[in-house]
């Protein structure tokens, strides 16, 4: 581990979550280019927030966006 | 200003993911419906004091994940914040790494990667500390950035960076137990625990 995967290791969630400016970002490519470790890392923790992202996603019930068309609607009009 | 008269035009989109993470909030389908409709209730109510071409979806969620704060702190006594002990970066991967031989290296993330079921990851989520689950779901299921899940909870934007930090490395020791019981890792690592 050089200081540079320790850098970059600190900052792995902010490059992760769009976080960093530009050219902080392109340090951290260029080392993840560089060094295979850190961009293996890197590409499992990526993989993985896409995985939960995907797999939590839920089937809204269709009762329930009728229900809210309705409530709004009954709020707009009282009677 | 917005124009209540819009109101389902603007804003009914955003309910199939607001009900995404209801449903990991309030852990149940009847209490996640509940949720959403009263979200959407109060989101009406209030839309005159929305500023048309503001971030509406943040807006929605702020209702929301208050909403749902309000609610979960009234049912428990002593309400809040719960504390994480500290995980060590990487603790999936280097989970999986730490066993596994050259010849199957990829194999065995990816078979982590694609093993863990939806009924795993939901689980996984949901045990989390209410003060961690909600800024995880705002940024690894909503994408929200950082200054717009500040702005959400109210808290400032290091808060939201180390709930989020410690929140995911949480996740990461849950996925680990479960992908342990499917049998998703390499021998040595689960006869390690056996």
């Amino acid at each position: 581990m050089s200081h540079e995967c320790d850098d970059a290791l600190e900052m792995m969630y902010l490059y992760i979550d769009g976080e960093l400016t530009q050219d902080t970002a392109e340090t951290i490519r260029f080392h993840l280019e560089d060094c295979p470790p850190c961009g293996e890392a890197f590409s499992f923790e990526e993989r993985l927030k896409l995985v939960v992202r995907t797999r939590l996603q839920e089937e809204v019930p269709a009762e329930l966006m009728f229900r809210l068309h309705s409530i709004i609607r009954s709020e707009r009009n009282p009677d | 200003m917005a124009d209540q008269a819009t109101f389902e035009d603007d804003a009914m989109q955003y309910a199939p993911q607001l009900y995404s993470a209801a449903m990991r909030m309030a852990r149940n389908p009847a209490d996640a419906e509940d949720l959403v409709q009263e979200t959407f209730l109060k989101a009406y109510r209030a839309y005159h004091t929305f500023e048309a071409g503001t971030n509406l979806k943040a807006w929605l969620y702020r209702i929301l994940t208050n909403t749902y704060i309000n609610r979960y702190r009234k049912k428990q006594r002593r309400p809040d914040e719960v504390e994480l002990g500290d995980t060590q970066d990487l603790y999936l991967y280097r989970k999986i790494g730490s066993a596994e031989s050259a010849d199957f290296s990829t194999s065995a993330e990816e078979a982590v990667l694609e093993g863990l079921v939806e009924a795993d990851i939901k689980a996984a989520v949901e045990s989390l500390p209410e003060n961690f689950r909600v800024p995880v779901l705002l940024a690894d299921l909503e994408g929200f950035s950082y200054k717009e899940i500040a702005d959400i909870l109210d808290i400032p934007i290091g808060t939201v960076m180390s709930r989020l930090h410690r929140g995911r490395k949480a996740l990461q020791r849950e996925l680990y137990e479960y992908a342990r019981t499917r049998g998703l890792l390499p021998d040595d690592e689960v006869a390690a625990h056996e």
